[in-house]
């Protein structure tokens, strides 16, 4: 569903009309979940939260301007079910359980088998490292980089200034850059052992007062192949 | 080291963890739900009869309140309502301002509500600082206190009216809007404050209305961040 379909949709569904829902939830569920799990590190607990946003927007959808977009408006909210969901577990301080197991590792065989690899485990450091930045500059580059948004949607859904947008998805961008650039430097016989290297600098960036979201595992509700490898509790703010 | 220009460059080499969730299709219409969440929800129309209603509410309570402590002498002087008519229409060019939404119908940005949160204030005391001067003699500690009392009874049910219509309205910043959207109400409150109240004290002029646009920014600031938010 493209924008303007999208948006109209959004209008009728704010004026009342039920059956615009549907639309909606079909066109950005997926969207919403991928978010979600990008700031989460979670995809169950992304689902809840996806969950937990369509019931705010449905809620909200009298907010919604008139003739405005509906994916900042979207992600906004998704921004605010995360940021909830955040400062509830933090006061709870509940106990966790390990999370998803994540992907079955990926037919190694062959020349394809082998990009697969790399590939997935450029991903899998590249979500480790997200997942310990500051959430200000993690959410920062999801929104530019994944998601798409201009620098002044972002801004609006941030509630912040494009400059700190900027800044903030800039900075986190070096550090996703060096983690890459230490990645490709790794040999290969030692990306196995690597991975401690890199807990290790995780870790670290722990002590220097950051707040990983990787830092629990998290309780999960069901476990089972075939999921991506995504692992991680919410991070507050 | 890279400086900020490489970002627009270099930022799609770095890949995405959770291609895989957004490569899925979309779900088929009928695998999702055939509609929207069972409970009740205001739609747009709805919600604009409701703010226009309190709108007029809170006006209406504003003038019957400062009709019934008796209405100043030298209301319809110039000297008098200029200020007032000043007054009442930066209140609600404010409102205006903090309300309205912006391009793609997003919210007004984070500077500008800033900038409004502590402009009215800070506005207020120094037009009340360049208007009055200090009486002699002084007025009695018992008028001060009855013209704060005054001033709070004539907020209180803008302030309500306004936190019942902005609840889970704010995308973001939702303290910063709050306080913005309660300080230019207590602005508001001001204009009815001093159609009846006729001090020439720099701490009355002070003191009673500032009550309402203090109070107006701190409880603006709670309500939004506890119920504001969307």
């Amino acid at each position: 569903m493209d924008e303007p379909a999208l948006n109209a949709a959004m209008d009728r569904y704010a004026c009342g009309d039920a059956r615009a829902f549907p639309e909606l939830h079909r066109a950005l569920s997926a969207r919403l979940l991928a978010y979600l799990t990008r700031m989460c590190g979670s995809e169950t607990l992304a689902g809840d939260l996806t969950q937990e946003t369509f019931l705010r927007m449905h809620r909200a959808r009298s907010t919604f301007a008139r003739g405005g977009a509906v994916a900042p408006w979207a992600y906004a909210i998704a921004r605010n079910a995360y940021l909830d969901h955040a400062r509830a577990q933090k006061h709870r301080n509940t106990e966790r359980l390990p999370s998803d197991p994540g992907a079955e590792p990926p037919d190694a065989h062959g020349a394809d088998g082998e990009a697969v690899a790399i590939a997935s485990e450029t991903a899998r450091a590249v979500e480790r490292v997200l997942l310990c930045l500051p959430a200000s500059q993690r959410e920062a580059f999801i929104l530019l980089r994944y998601e798409g948004l201009s620098v002044q949607d972002a801004a609006a859904v941030l509630g912040t200034t494009a400059t700190a947008v900027k800044l903030r998805a800039f900075r986190a961008y070096e550090a996703l850059r060096a983690a890459l650039e230490e990645l490709k430097r790794r040999p290969e016989a030692e990306r196995g052992a690597g991975r401690s290297v890199e807990n290790r600098s995780v870790e670290k960036g722990m002590e220097k007062g950051d707040r990983p979201a990787a830092a629990r595992p998290e309780r999960s509700g069901r476990r089972g192949k075939g999921q991506a490898g995504v692992r991680g509790g919410a991070d507050g703010e | 080291m890279a400086n900020e220009h490489d970002l627009l460059r270099g930022i799609e080499d770095i890949p995405d963890p959770a291609a895989h969730l957004a490569a899925r299709p979309p779900p088929a219409l009928a695998e999702g739900p055939a509609e929207g969440p069972a409970e009740p929800s205001l739609t747009r129309p709805a919600r604009e009869r409701r703010a226009l209603s309190a709108t007029l509410a809170g006006l209406a309570w504003i003038l019957l309140f400062s009709w019934g402590e008796g209405l100043r002498d030298d209301l319809g002087s110039p000297r008098v309502l200029v200020p007032l008519a000043v007054v009442a229409v930066l209140s609600g060019l404010g409102l205006l301002l903090a309300l309205r939404p912006r391009a793609r119908g997003l919210p007004a940005s984070v500077r500008a509500i800033q900038a409004l949160a502590v402009a009215v204030p800070v506005g207020f005391l120094a037009a009340a600082v360049v208007r009055s001067g200090v009486a002699d003699p002084p007025v009695p500690l018992e008028l001060h206190l009855r013209c704060v009392a005054s001033a709070l009874c004539t907020a209180l049910v803008p302030f309500a009216l306004a936190a019942l219509v902005l609840r889970r309205s704010f995308l973001s910043a939702p303290a910063w809007r709050g306080a913005a959207i309660g300080s230019l109400c207590g602005l508001g409150v001001v204009v009815g404050l001093e159609a009846h109240c006729a001090p020439d004290d720099l701490r009355p002029v002070a003191a009673p209305p500032g009550p309402p646009i203090g109070a107006g920014a701190l409880l603006g600031a709670a309500a939004g961040a506890l119920r504001g938010r969307a």
